[in-house]
């Protein structure tokens, strides 16, 4: 069974995704990150694949992928990287980027990679849902890859069960037609938004994303989804002096206490 | 078009200037509306067809034939659009040929490039023959 439809099984309620950029702040930060996210409890991970025009993404995480590429990140690397991380680290892992490197990559060789590293899932908001359904649902399915869909509070009631239908694993609701990036609590128009989609009864769990930075708004994320994606707020935390685990295992103390 | 090849970007899948891995690189243009690595896909079409030639000019010229529009037409013409004057200048035609050329924006918006030019090239005499107003001489 995909890790994915486990950790859901499994787990019923404030379900943590944590969000970083591969090869930010060291090039070889990466899998010691991920290790360090999952011993300190985090339920799932989202590594960024870094590219130069993240247009979803606010300030903290641009600048972590420009970080990134500076330091000489890329995508056989970052394969390279995480090869034996499955020795280790149970949790759904996922990656998290933009369309044009996968696609230089070439989408088969890329799914075929996550397969043998250990991928479970793939998020690229600039994949529109049509043209993932025409063009490369298939190679997805052929190596169990799951493509997670992303729904803003622009989405209409249609759009929203059309992309329930070729979801899996989970649905990736964003809080808010904006980037990525702390904005403080959530607006009432963003809570009658997460109402109207939690009353839909979708067939995919939704996790909510962007703007969730501390505890109170991954708490507000769980009474109407099954829980919450935090990146920017984390990504801080990585530039912090100290210890990297401590800090890490601090933060996500912090979020679930 | 001549140094991209196809990738995707802010929704379109077009020729693109990028690294070998997928990475958009930074372009260089003195006119903002050309300064994108991207292009419009029908654009990336027609090149792909054969339909339409794509060509560049360099700096100079564009400022060049704004200055020659400006003098000659009382027209201050944007950056963009005095690349593609700059190219009249460049290219013979037959006396029958029917030459369209846009000037899509103006150059007051420019005006800081254009003043910045006139100071460097001050030294310089420049003679406008008006008989054949769109050669170089």
């Amino acid at each position: 069974m995909n890790r994915i439809d486990k950790l859901f099984r499994e787990k019923t309620t404030n379900i943590l995704s944590v969000y970083f950029t591969a090869g930010y702040p060291q090039l070889d930060s990466t899998a010691g990150i991920v290790r360090s996210l999952a011993d300190a409890g985090a339920d799932m991970i989202e590594i960024g694949m870094p590219f130069s025009d993240p247009m979803a993404d606010g300030p903290v995480i641009q600048q972590s992928n420009q970080k990134a590429l500076q330091n000489g990140m890329n995508l056989k690397l970052l394969f390279s990287q995480l090869s034996k991380i499955r020795d280790e680290v149970k949790v759904p892992l996922i990656l998290m980027g933009y369309l044009n490197p996968v696609m230089q990559f070439g989408v088969e060789n890329f799914c075929m990679q996550c397969m043998e590293t250990g991928i479970d899932g793939v998020i690229l908001p600039d994949l529109p849902p049509q043209i993932y359904t025409e063009e490369y649902l298939f190679v997805f399915n052929k190596y169990n890859l799951y493509n997670i869909l992303l729904i803003s509070p622009q989405s209409s009631a249609e759009r929203i069960s059309a992309i329930d239908k070729i979801s899996r694993g989970f649905i990736y609701m964003v809080s808010s037609s904006s980037v990525t990036g702390s904005k403080g609590n959530f607006s009432e128009d963003q809570m009658a938004y997460f109402k109207r989609v939690s009353e839909m009864n979708l067939e995919n769990p939704c996790l909510i994303g962007f703007g969730i930075s501390n505890r109170e708004t991954f708490i507000n994320a769980g009474k109407y989804a099954r829980g919450g994606i935090i990146g920017s707020a984390f990504v801080k935390i990585l530039a912090m002096n100290g210890t990297e685990t401590e800090n890490i295992s601090q933060f996500i103390k912090e979020i679930k206490c | 078009m001549v140094t991209g090849r196809p990738g995707i970007i802010h929704g379109s899948r077009t020729m693109l200037m990028q690294t070998d891995d997928g990475q958009i690189t930074e372009p260089y243009s003195i006119s903002a509306g050309l300064d994108y690595p991207g292009i419009g896909p029908i654009h990336s079409y027609l090149h792909k067809i054969k339909r339409v030639i794509f060509d560049n000019v360099n700096d100079e010229e564009a400022l060049e034939a704004a200055f020659r529009l400006t003098l000659l037409e009382g027209i201050i013409p944007a950056l963009e659009s005095a690349h593609a004057l700059a190219w009249l200048g460049k290219h013979q035609f037959r006396k029958d040929d029917v030459v369209v050329v846009t000037i899509s924006g103006r150059g007051d918006k420019d005006m800081d490039a254009y003043i910045k030019y006139m100071e460097t090239r001050k030294c310089k005499k420049r003679i406008i023959d008006t008989n054949t107003p769109w050669r170089f001489i």
